[in-house]
């Protein structure tokens, strides 16, 4: 059997942006912050529930709000599929107004995370944040109406769902990169700007921060709120892909997924943020039992090719901490007129100190 | 001069990741080029893709079983081709969803990548309902080998089911339990889309249809300590009243059903109320009475009770026990019940490729349902309603009892039968 790149592209294309803006969000907070926001999957679960609840309850409401089919039920999925597919302008107009309004949710949850972040610090606040993560899905898990249980909330189309099905996968595909590189791009750009040294200084010495009279509460709000706002957006084109919103579905693993990235990529390094993500991309195909059959090899070995992709993740985490602790791609210093001129003079080049850098460079 | 000194050592830790993530992969290739045996001139290769989840807290232990009863029908039917002389091999991929819709998703895009156009799989309600609308509108047929939730009864769809829906197991044991005399039942059940949705059947059953009064308890599957749970149901039992007419439900998997039995053969309230258990809990674990002989014997004592789909034992059944454990020493398909229908489903998806003379979801698609409706496979009869699930078959009742040898079993004492809606005692 031929590969079928129809379907592997946009696997591969929706997989790697969902994955890139996770790991942008996570070093704006972590590499660039110093918060380790470890759960991640908290905001980004956010962003599943208010896309999948928008959508699946527009929908409903389009259809007419059917007394006899239930809106949990399979069946109630494959009424919001048909109207999906007979209203395209209705589904992109929904699947747009998702995206704001899961990133307006998740930057309003990560400002609400702010608050604990002010009192706690390192290893105490990622603890906190994962327990939110974890309470959040036993809840919503528990609690039907949100996204449907243990059984999950079936029904949110591709918003492409009402063109040809491997023409909606491939546009969806192209839509989901589009959305990750504008939020790279945003990232490099606001980490580059002052503010992004700001950023920097509240993680190397928050109370020299202070002293120089940064009001460091508020920049650590606006850092959760703007990093949660892009995992939420993750979220809700996460599903969209996978058309189910699923509390089971938002573990912890998202969450170390992202901080594995940034780790093998290289903390604080936009560049290492992504080759992170196309690494984890890659792995994940890789290391798929599938894999070898795309080139016509049939395999089956005497072990569960499953468990060495874990094996391996894990494996990759290890060698790197052990030989590369700054990632693939280590930090630099950021290139401002001080730098340069400190070059010029031959000294010894150190990464600039926000107060003396020029505030119109970025 | 420490940006100097970071250049001159820049790479060499990077090329060493490089070097053994290289070193890993291409060692995996070719030692999986060294397995591949030079295919036979003009073999036709028909991929089966089992979407089965082998880890995540809901399958670690029964998937592995059921994929490798999935394999085994493969290899069968490859060796029998191979002797008819037919050029066509079925190979399998097996992709784990970890259970989870997300998986299940993924697994389905990366086969569909491959050709495949056939699954065995995925195996919960919750991943058949995110993966319908992509198998049917890309013509990829789904077999579920124990997707049994009603909410995932849907006609005109790519998913087919090997099993019945949860309906008639939940009608059969209320009724049961009601003729044995019980109107208070106390359940504790799994909190995923089987414990749930044989719960609420069953309680819904059991209290508009024969009046009965019930309490539930839904805990964790990934939970390890159940001992809050388990005190939960006592307190329960006790609010009911643990008389003669009170009974506990069981609704489980073997890893959290041993925690339950376990933790509640030390509660005295529990050890005098009878305990039935869905269809999941007849487990060969139960009964090992050298590993937990206390249960054993808390099981005996509560005159543990349910009921499996029939026929449970016939020719097919007995054989497919035989050949699992020859080729798999180490493993007992009897420890999950469903490993039967998942050696059904993927008999059932060969069978409709070849009945349909190629490989092609559309036509494997309406070849299945009639190569269902006379196959009689190791978990019984296949004939499928519109939904495309197999029509409910009649269930046999068992019950831990003592053998000639004072060992403990499952006897079978009751048939349901499913078109009367009646339960016929064995003399």
């Amino acid at each position: 059997m031929p590969i079928d790149l129809s379907f592997l592209l946009p696997l591969l294309a929706t997989t790697f942006g969902i994955f890139l803006i996770l790991a942008v969000s996570f070093n704006l907070e972590y590499g660039y912050g110093g918060q380790a926001n470890l759960g991640k999957v908290f905001f980004y679960s956010i962003g599943g529930y208010v896309a999948g609840a928008l959508t699946t309850h527009s929908l409903w409401a389009l259809a007419g709000s059917p007394a006899d089919i239930p809106f949990l039920e399979d069946a109630g999925g494959v009424v919001r599929f048909a109207v999906a597919r007979a209203n395209p302008g209705a589904i992109l107009g929904l699947f747009l107004a998702s995206l704001v309004a899961a990133g307006l949710a998740g930057a309003a949850f990560g400002w609400l995370a702010s608050y604990p972040a002010l009192r706690l610090r390192g290893d105490f606040l990622a603890i906190v944040l994962i327990a939110v993560g974890e309470v959040s899905r036993v809840f919503v898990f528990n609690y039907e109406p949100i996204a449907g249980g243990v059984f999950g909330l079936p029904g949110v189309p591709n918003p492409f769902a009402w063109l040809p099905p491997r023409v909606a996968g491939a546009l969806y595909g192209v839509l989901v990169l589009v959305v990750a590189f504008a939020v790279y791009i945003y990232a490099i750009r606001l980490t580059k700007s002052p503010y992004g040294r700001l950023l920097k200084s509240l993680r190397d010495d928050e109370l020299a921060s202070n002293v120089f009279g940064k009001d460091t509460p508020k920049v650590k709000g606006h850092v959760l709120a703007i990093a949660g706002g892009m995992a939420a957006v993750a979220g809700a084109l996460y599903v969209f892909f996978v058309q189910n919103v699923y509390a089971g579905d938002f573990i912890p693993l998202i969450s170390f997924t992202a901080v594995t990235m940034v780790i093998v990529g290289g903390v604080a390094n936009h560049k290492g943020v992504l080759v992170g993500a196309a690494f984890m991309t890659l792995l994940d195909l890789v290391t798929r039992p599938v894999f070898p059959t795309y080139f016509d090899i049939y395999w089956r070995p005497p072990f569960d090719m499953n468990y060495v992709r874990y094996l391996t993740v894990g494996l990759i985490i290890i060698i790197v901490l052990m030989f590369r602790p700054e990632g693939l791609i280590p930090e630099r210093p950021v290139e401002t007129v001080a730098l340069r001129v400190a070059r010029a003079w031959g000294k010894p080049a150190v990464p600039s100190n926000p107060a003396a850098d020029d505030p119109g460079e970025g | 001069m420490a940006i100097e000194e970071q250049k001159t050592r820049k790479w060499s830790p990077a090329l060493v990741i490089a070097i053994v993530v290289i070193v890993i992969l291409a060692g995996a290739l070719g030692w999986a080029l060294l397995q591949i045996s030079a295919p036979a001139p003009q073999q036709i290769n028909y991929p089966i893709g089992l979407a089965i989840a082998t880890t995540g807290p809901t399958y670690a232990t029964d998937g592995p079983i059921r994929r490798d009863a999935a394999l085994l029908a493969i290899d069968q039917m490859n060796a029998q081709l191979e002797a008819a002389g037919s050029p066509v091999r079925f190979q399998s991929i097996h992709e784990d969803t970890a259970g989870t819709p997300d998986g299940a998703t993924r697994a389905f895009n990366a086969l569909a990548a491959a050709g495949v156009r056939v699954v065995v799989g995925p195996l919960s309600t919750g991943e058949v309902s995110a993966i319908r609308d992509f198998a049917t509108q890309n013509k990829i047929v789904s077999i579920s080998p124990s997707s049994t939730g009603v909410a995932a009864a849907i006609p005109n769809d790519y998913v087919f089911r090997a099993p019945p829906t949860d309906i008639p197991q939940s009608k059969a044991l209320a009724q049961l339990i009601d003729e044995l005399g019980f109107t208070k039942v106390a359940i504790i059940a799994r909190n995923d889309d089987y414990g749930k949705g044989f719960s609420d059947l069953f309680e819904s059953t059991f209290e508009t249809r024969y009046g009965g009064q019930v309490t539930r308890i839904a805990y964790d599957p990934a939970t390890q300590d159940l001992a809050t749970e388990v005190q939960q149901l006592a307190s329960d039992v006790q609010t009911l009243g643990p008389g003669a007419n009170t009974a506990v439900l069981m609704v489980a998997f073997e890893g959290d059903g041993l925690e339950i039995l376990g933790e509640a053969r030390l509660s005295t309230v529990l050890a005098n109320v009878r305990w039935f258990g869905s269809e999941s809990t007849r487990r060969t674990a139960f009964l090992n009475q050298s590993a937990v002989p206390d249960i054993v014997q808390f099981l005996r004592d509560v005159q543990f009770t349910g009921f499996f789909a029939s026929p449970s034992l016939n020719p097919v059944s007995v054989a497919f026990e035989q050949a699992y454990v020859a080729k798999y020493p180490t493993r007992d398909p009897k420890k999950s019940p469903y490993s039967y229908y998942s050696y059904d489903s993927a008999r059932l998806a060969m069978l409709a490729i070849l009945a349909a003379g190629k490989y092609d979801g559309e036509a494997a698609a309406k070849m299945l349902p009639i190569v269902a409706s006379t196959y009689l496979g190791a978990s019984g009869h296949k004939l499928m309603d519109a939904n495309g699930d197999a029509i409910a078959a009649d269930y046999t009742a068992w019950r831990v009892a003592l053998d000639a040898n004072n060992k403990a079993f499952y006897q079978e004492f009751a048939r349901w039968v499913f078109a009367s809606e009646t339960l016929e005692f064995f003399p």
